[in-house]
């Protein structure tokens, strides 16, 4: 039976063609990041063609660089930064969300205070500006990114968790499991938490959206590890040249464009795919 | 019952909700009359359709996916077909208005109570001394003039309740339709509503409508009944006749667990199974399933009306009277 | 049936609870009670909203802890238990709820509910489920076999009330206490509840504390009923009695106020129904249709009406008035 509440949020999920883009686009990137290298060759992206600043065409379907580099190889391999920076920094900023949001609803008081007036803190400070700051004191490299994104992110996780928890603990069935004797952590860890995971899971896919985003601006100003390949980084030198080779800027522009959006429409469907009242 | 002495006449009405591709049916051939200044009151279960019923005759299905799928309103022997959603919408306020059970929801928070008794006074007499006519509902519901002030949240469940009266009272409509208006309050306050409703029918003559699960409610307010299950009207007649003399399976249940009434082993009288949700077409009557002296056509053939007695004004949905 | 002689199951003895607004406002949800339950007694706890009956219940089954008093189950203080002593000795009492909707984890089968509820009582279990299949088998929730494995929110309202019951059931408990376990039910289904709480109690032997505005089901189901009002236990007895004939004006207005389907009931109540300002005495002066002067200053004490009765009032039952 569970088996066929999963499968209703399944097939309410694959309901809208927007939901089906967003996942099929997804699942492209990643395999295009994990897979795609080896399936193409594996090219050095650093390779230097004759071609410099040649528009699209069959050979380099997304044009070249400035140093005769293919675009498409470029997005290819950024991908794979873009795709590890945000799994990872949103998975790092949910887990810990959700464990001080968690705690902080169940046991509530003083320590539920404390810790709102915390992300309250966080929260009212610019994030990219601190990222910035963040990134330019520590040095650069993809770790301190998800880090520092993570650090940045995790105080929205947080409020959504504990409001769940504020909603799931008055509960009949966590009062029952008290009466049945059950310790205050067994109850939290069993019966209050599994049921306040689905909306955090949705926001965890739109936490992605917002890492790969933030990488891709701090790239952009040249905030992240020259040596890398990443989106961000593609469009600083598309900028210099967008008047003269606008596939620069408007294929790398693109892939951000379509990953993010892909991430907040399934956000978005899972949310709503995952409330058992909907 | 003629038609010349009913001011309201339902026939044939019958409500389908569209789910999952398949029509069901919330009401089936349900029916109603009811005299200039009569209180009738429509008794059932939930899933027994008499919900629907009621919005059906104010046009306030939900629009997506339940439509009318027939039936026919004689008002003052005029016919109007209910399936003709606009049609039935224009007769809102100032032939029907509705109490709800939970009127906090149908209150404008961000409003003074007097601003929405203006509102409901003006869009049925935009001429209308707006000072007296306020004055004259808050007599009627018996609240003081200083609620006029307040907002629905300041206000009691009770005088809540009073002000969705006073509300519906504003279109001055020939019929009051009242869904479970006390259902949500106290035993005490929701016995101060019932007086109220009581008076205020006795001192402008207006006709009631009254849709209610409790037994009690409804013949503290009405001269008839009907009772509703699975959809169908399966009974109707005199309170006094439906309550002495229950010619259906369910009623008599109803009844029996309405005065709470146990056997001689102590344990309480009651029905064994479960109310029905919405009915497939077709088929044998909906409380066989539940019904201790069902027959073998009970099943497959749905029973006609049959009058029961008392000069063909108490008949009943049930094989054993037909 | 009830053995009256025998030490109270639960005792709840001088218990006040006050709840302080965030602007500093006390509203004393229960004043100093008493309420003691015997074996196998059926008490009804019957009030209206704000009137303290679900707070008294949330301290009988120590979820809430009251300001002063004492909570007693079979003999021991459960308030001065250490946690884990407390978690393992109220076992013995289990809650029935009003919404059996939000009484189930959405994401547990019947099986697991139960087999939660089988482990946490005392003493290991070889076979859970054919003692989870029996429970459900005592319910009422037959074949068995065809509930065990769907989930709460797949079966009916009436069935999933009967579930919540058999919940209880699987932990063993002394006592069980119920807050409007017929609210959410049909009424077609309301006799099927109360016949199963009758028939635990007489097999079982087991004590149940009702808690419910509906004055006229303590009067048919209850042995002994407890009302309240703003936090006092107005009055207590012997169901029939008490509800034959009011001691206190409350339970007569109560009384008085439900529907009855045989009779005009309207009129009587009408007399009954009155307002006026608060006074600092008795909370139940400003509706109070009997009341006196001193009402209004000061708190009535208990008096006694034979051996089994109590009620609070200056008015003796006799020069009240009736509806």
């Amino acid at each position: 039976m569970a088996a066929v509440a999963r499968n209703r949020a399944i097939s309410r999920l694959a309901g809208s063609p927007t939901t089906w883009f967003s996942a099929a686009f997804i699942l492209a990137l990643i395999l295009m990041a994990t897979v795609g290298p080896y399936l193409f060759g594996d090219v050095d992206p650093n390779t230097i063609s004759m071609s410099i600043m040649a528009p699209p065409s069959a050979e380099f379907p997304f044009g070249t660089d400035e140093l005769g580099r293919d675009v498409l190889q470029y997005i290819v391999h950024g991908a794979q930064v873009s795709l590890y920076v945000g799994f990872s920094a949103a998975f790092a900023a949910t887990i810990l969300g959700g464990l001080i949001g968690a705690v902080s609803g169940y046991v509530g008081g003083r320590i539920d205070t404390l810790i709102m007036r915390v992300t309250e803190i966080f929260q009212s400070m610019p994030t990219f500006v601190l990222a910035a700051l963040i990134v330019a004191l520590l040095g650069p490299g993809n770790n301190r990114v998800i880090l520092v994104i993570a650090l940045l992110s995790w105080p929205q996780t947080a409020r959504l968790m504990r409001g769940e928890v504020l909603r799931v603990k008055r509960l009949d069935f966590v009062t029952a499991a008290r009466c049945l004797g059950q310790s205050e952590t067994v109850i939290l860890i069993k019966e209050v938490v599994p049921n306040c995971l689905a909306p955090v899971i949705a926001l965890g896919t739109l936490t992605v959206a917002q890492a790969i985003l933030l990488e891709a601006s701090l790239s952009f100003f040249g905030l992240t590890n020259p040596d890398t390949i990443s989106w961000g980084r593609i469009l600083t030198s598309g900028q210099r040249y967008i008047f003269q080779a606008w596939w620069l800027s408007l294929f790398p522009g693109m892939a951000i464009f379509l990953t993010v959006f892909s991430f907040n429409v399934l956000g978005d469907s899972l949310r709503q795919a995952l409330d058992p009242k909907s | 019952m003629s038609a010349a002495d009913s001011m309201l006449r339902i026939r044939d009405l019958s409500v389908v909700y569209e789910i999952d591709g398949r029509e069901l049916f919330a009401v089936k051939n349900a029916f109603i009359d009811l005299k200039m200044g009569e209180g009738v009151g429509i008794v059932g279960e939930s899933g027994s359709g008499k919900s629907t019923f009621a919005r059906a005759m104010m046009a306030l299905l939900p629009a997506t996916n339940a439509r009318v799928a027939s039936g026919v309103m004689e008002i003052d022997g005029v016919s109007y077909d209910m399936v003709d959603k606009s049609g039935m919408a224009r007769l809102r306020g100032r032939t029907f208005a509705m109490v709800f059970q939970d009127p906090l929801s149908y209150l404008n928070p961000l409003m003074t109570i007097r601003s929405q008794i203006v509102e409901a006074i003006r869009l049925n007499d935009p001429s209308a001394n707006v000072d007296h006519r306020v004055r004259e509902l808050l007599d009627l519901v018996r609240l003081p003039q200083r609620c006029l002030t307040a907002y629905p949240h300041e206000l009691s469940g009770g005088m809540r309740q009073r002000v969705l009266i006073a509300i519906a009272l504003g279109c001055r409509p020939k019929v009051l339709i009242a869904d479970e208006p006390t259902t949500a309050l106290d035993v005490t306050t929701q016995a101060e509503i019932l007086a109220l409703i009581k008076d205020i029918k006795r001192e402008i003559g207006m006709s009631l409508v009254l849709i209610s699960h409790d037994l009690g409610v409804v013949s503290s307010l009405c001269e008839r009944v009907f009772v509703m299950y699975g959809g169908y009207t399966i009974e109707t007649g005199a309170r006094e006749k439906i309550l002495s003399t229950p010619a259906h399976p369910y009623t008599q249940a109803l009844i029996h667990t309405a005065r709470a009434v146990r056997g001689e082993d102590g344990r309480f009288v009651t029905l064994s199974g479960d109310v029905p949700r919405l009915v497939e077409a077709g088929k044998g009557c909906p409380f066989a399933p539940r019904c201790g002296v069902a027959m073998p056509q009970c099943d497959t053939v749905l029973p006609s009306l049959a009058h029961v007695n008392d000069n063909g004004r108490h008949s009943a949905r049930c094989h054993m009277h037909s | 049936m009830i053995a009256v002689d025998a030490a109270p199951v639960l005792e709840l003895d001088e218990v006040e609870r006050t709840f302080v607004g965030r602007d500093g406002s006390e509203v004393k949800a229960v004043r100093p009670s008493r309420l003691h339950i015997a074996p196998g007694e059926i008490v009804a706890l019957v009030g209206e909203s704000g009137s303290g009956k679900s707070t008294l219940a949330k301290i009988a089954l120590a979820l809430e802890l009251p300001d002063k008093g004492s909570v007693r189950l079979e003999g021991r203080d459960l308030l001065r238990l250490s946690k884990r002593e407390l978690r393992r000795r109220r076992i013995a009492m289990q809650p029935v709820f009003q919404d059996p909707t939000a009484a189930f984890n959405p994401r547990r089968s019947i099986r697991q509910v139960l087999y939660e509820a089988i482990a946490c009582r005392s003493g290991h279990t070889a076979d859970p489920e054919r003692l989870a299949l029996e429970i459900l088998h005592r319910v009422g929730l037959t074949p068995a076999a065809n509930f065990i494995d769907r989930y709460p929110h797949e079966i009916s309202g009436g069935q999933r009330q009967r579930l919540g019951i058999a919940r209880a059931l699987a932990a063993k408990p002394k006592i069980i206490i119920a807050d409007e376990p017929l609210s959410g039910a049909d009424v077609s289904i309301r006799g099927q509840i109360l016949n199963l709480l009758l028939d635990l109690r007489r097999e079982e032997g087991l004590s149940i504390l009702f808690i419910t505005h509906d004055i006229s089901i303590a009067e048919v189901f209850a042995d002994r009923v407890v009302v309240m009002y703003r936090g006092m236990i107005v009055e207590e007895g012997p169901a029939s009695e008490v509800l034959k004939n009011p001691a206190h004006p409350y339970t007569r207005l109560l009384w008085a106020a439900v529907p009855h389907i045989d009779g005009d009931d309207i009129e009587a109540v009408r007399r009954l129904i009155i307002a006026r300002p608060e006074g600092s005495g008795c909370p139940f002066y400003s509706r109070c249709v009997s009341a006196i002067e001193r009402c209004a200053q000061e708190m009535p004490g208990s008096h006694s009406l034979g051996q089994t009765r109590q009620y609070r009032c200056f008015v003796q039952p006799q020069n009240q008035i009736a509806g």
